[in-house]
């Protein structure tokens, strides 16, 4: 399987909460799938600073706990020093946002020794919005800053490396 | 095919049970969400209790026809949500409760780090 590469964000505009970065700067995109279907439990996770995301094979039951998206292939392991992107429809957000949507990042601190196998088989994802340099699990990632907003439906979510950046204050966005 | 009560027992390093699975009229699907297809231990407690192996991940199947739940859940999730419904859970790894559902993660509910040797005829333990 080949890695895709591609221009990350050139010319596309976007503002929102993630940090800057110039157009143009090359990454590697990892996966990339739209969030469908928010279940009925998932806003019990947020005080624990917890989302699931699962593919469209997901049980009834699994689905009520979780993000369901429309899966991809992952491209490439996850690691420490990725982008976890959340790139939310328009309408969403302060005014600014609104036009093009709000673009949220948040690098990934910690992966656990299965997350992706779990991603690539099942488009099944546990992230911990605690910074953690550890997983609490084998199935989890860590990322950080702490999540502030539930994506809604419709938002692109993304796995990235940018591997163009010095820093790792470089993020999604423009 | 009659159906047969199946004990199951934690593996190393593993937490809770032991279970006793008996599939009923009904109420007999070994539904396993592994992914990956069927896995040992589902396919194992399928054989020696009479059940059906079930891909969750395939199909769908109403709750209340699930005897048991067999999982490979390293994390938050399908550690919690079965539990969560009352419905027994084998765990193949070793995973002890942990996250916000944990609190419905009990010794008669779940059994985790289950090998397909753990799982015997309850006659015969």
């Amino acid at each position: 399987m080949s890695m895709l590469r591609f221009d990350h964000c050139a010319g596309a505009g976007v503002t929102g909460a993630g940090p800057g970065m110039g157009a143009g700067t090359r990454g590697l995109l990892k996966y990339r799938a739209v969030i469908q279907e928010i279940g009925a439990q998932v806003p019990e996770f947020l005080p624990h600073g917890i989302l699931i995301f699962f593919g469209p094979q997901a049980p009834a039951e699994l689905r009520e706990v979780s993000l369901v998206h429309t899966g991809a292939t992952l491209q490439g392991a996850i690691e420490v020093g990725d982008w976890l992107c959340f790139r939310e429809p328009p309408g969403e957000g302060d005014s600014a946002d609104r036009e093009t949507g709000r673009v949220l990042s948040y690098r990934v601190t910690a992966v656990g020794e299965v997350a992706s196998a779990n991603l690539a088989e099942l488009g099944h994802l546990v992230v911990h919005f605690d910074g953690a340099a550890e997983a609490a699990l084998p199935g989890t990632i860590s990322v950080t800053p702490a999540l502030l907003y539930l994506p809604p439906v419709g938002t692109i979510l993304e796995l990235l490396r940018l591997e163009d950046c010095h820093t790792y204050e470089s993020g999604c966005g423009t | 095919m009659p159906y047969r009560a199946v004990k199951i027992t934690r593996g190393r390093g593993g937490w809770g049970g032991p279970l006793i699975v008996k599939p009923e009229p009904g109420k007999d699907l070994i539904y396993c969400v592994t992914g990956g297809g069927i896995h040992p231990v589902a396919q194992r407690i399928a054989e020696l209790s009479g059940g059906r192996a079930f891909d969750g991940f395939r199909s769908s199947a109403p709750e209340k026809q699930i005897a048991c739940v067999v999982i490979d859940c390293g994390g938050t999730a399908r550690i919690g949500v079965y539990p969560m419904k009352k419905i027994l859970t084998i765990d193949v790894k070793p995973s002890s409760p942990s996250g916000p559902l944990m609190k419905f993660i009990t010794e008669q509910l779940f059994v985790s780090g289950v090998r397909p040797e753990d799982v015997t005829l309850l006659e015969e333990s």
